[in-house]
């Protein structure tokens, strides 16, 4: 799971994105929709950090 | 001196401004976005090829015939938004202006205010990296000499602003592209865009004109000479020169009274504002996207009388925005947006 940590608006929208690449502009992006490269890049570009998927229900962590 | 022309279309351009002004940018942090087909780079370079004494009815290659220093020109077309605007009026009308002030709201609004310095050349420079999926080229110290802005939205118009800019740059040979990160738009609607005419003793933005506004433009000039040194060898110098910043603009109007007529023939100098209010941003106080440009000292000319359009007396006001004693300069430009500093 990726999550947005760039810039954003005052009205709490996201101010930059990488949809050029074809990477969403959301919060958070289910990383195993993107190719590596594209995890790579959004990493490289400090707009996106990796977080830990939460547990799902019932799953041990 | 025979010369040669090549105009690229383009379908992919990024850009960002120099910190040096005539110093290249190596990485491009913004995208420039257009409709399809809407960009383009001319370059144009003189070549010696002068018949010299007829040893023979044809010119030679073989004596060092050389190009010249090499001239270029990007035009972009693209639909405003509030955002991108402060970048290109960062180029049009005043540098190192990319940080805005709050409006105090909640959500916080950020007032880009523009007000170009009269005496001091401070406008800003961009590289540019223009090209398509195969190439990039590489354009630096682009200035803009001209930048129109237009509003029509009568059907077969544009649903939006649409602004025209051209810009003299140096081209500095092939690149790659970068990976910049897209900027949030709000588009800017033409439909809703407000026009206020005052006189010169009233307060600019009193008086709107209502039932009259078919379309508009207004346009900068930059009168940019681009310098040639004698040790220049592939471009033009990075320093360039600047003219009058000449703010000419063009309001359509239906004359359903002479009353404004009556002013255009009498050289009347007039107060214009011409506004458009984007959606809401936050509250106490209420602040929207906005953008408001203003004439304070505003002359028709020429002078042109009203055709007969159908059924309307319409007219294209064209006029000139001037300074005097009381108003430095002849225009100001407002953006509001929801983020107080745009990327360079």
């Amino acid at each position: 799971m990726l999550r947005y940590i760039g810039p954003r608006l005052s009205t709490g929208e996201i101010e930059r994105s990488l949809i050029y690449s074809g990477i969403p502009a959301l919060d958070e992006i289910d990383d195993t929709t993107l190719t590596p490269e594209q995890v790579k890049h959004a990493l490289a570009s400090g707009l996106y950090e990796r977080v830990k998927e939460p547990p799902k229900k019932g799953e041990k962590e | 001196m025979a010369g040669f022309t090549n105009v690229i279309v383009l379908d992919r351009i990024e850009a960002k401004i120099e910190g040096t002004r005539g110093t290249a940018e190596s990485t491009m942090t913004r995208p420039i976005v257009f409709p399809h087909g809407r960009a383009s780079w001319t370059f144009e370079a003189d070549e010696a090829i002068t018949p010299e004494t007829l040893r023979s009815y044809h010119a030679t290659d073989a004596d060092n015939t050389t190009v010249g220093v090499s001239i270029s020109r990007l035009n972009i077309e693209f639909f405003a938004s509030y955002e991108e605007i402060i970048w290109w009026w960062n180029l049009a009308l005043k540098g190192s202006n990319l940080t805005g002030t709050t409006t105090g709201s909640t959500p916080a609004g950020y007032t880009h205010t523009f007000t170009p310095t009269a005496a001091t050349d401070d406008l800003a420079t961009a590289t540019f990296k223009v090209g398509d999926g195969a190439v990039a080229y590489l354009l630096d110290r682009g200035v803009v000499n001209t930048m129109t802005m237009r509003w029509n939205p009568a059907r077969g118009g544009d649903a939006y602003w649409m602004v025209s800019v051209e810009i003299f740059c140096r081209f500095g040979g092939t690149t790659t592209f970068d990976a910049p990160s897209a900027v949030t738009r709000h588009k800017i609607a033409a439909k809703g865009t407000k026009v206020y005419v005052d006189a010169t003793g009233g307060t600019i933005g009193t008086t709107q004109v209502t039932g009259q506004i078919r379309s508009g433009s207004i346009t900068i000039t930059n009168n940019i000479e681009e310098k040639q040194m004698t040790e220049d060898d592939s471009v033009m110098a990075d320093d360039f020169a600047r003219g009058e910043q000449v703010i000419s603009f063009e309001i359509v109007r239906e004359l359903t009274a002479d009353t404004e007529f009556a002013h255009l023939r009498a050289g009347t100098v007039r107060k214009i504002r011409i506004s458009k209010e984007g959606d809401s941003i936050g509250s106490t106080p209420t602040t929207a996207y906005l953008l408001k440009i203003d004439f304070p000292v505003a002359r028709y000319m020429p002078r042109l009388a009203p055709n007969w359009q159908g059924q309307n007396r319409v007219v294209t006001m064209a006029g000139r925005a001037l300074r005097n004693s009381s108003n430095t300069v002849p225009i100001t430009a407002v953006s509001v947006i929801a983020a107080e500093t745009v990327t360079a």
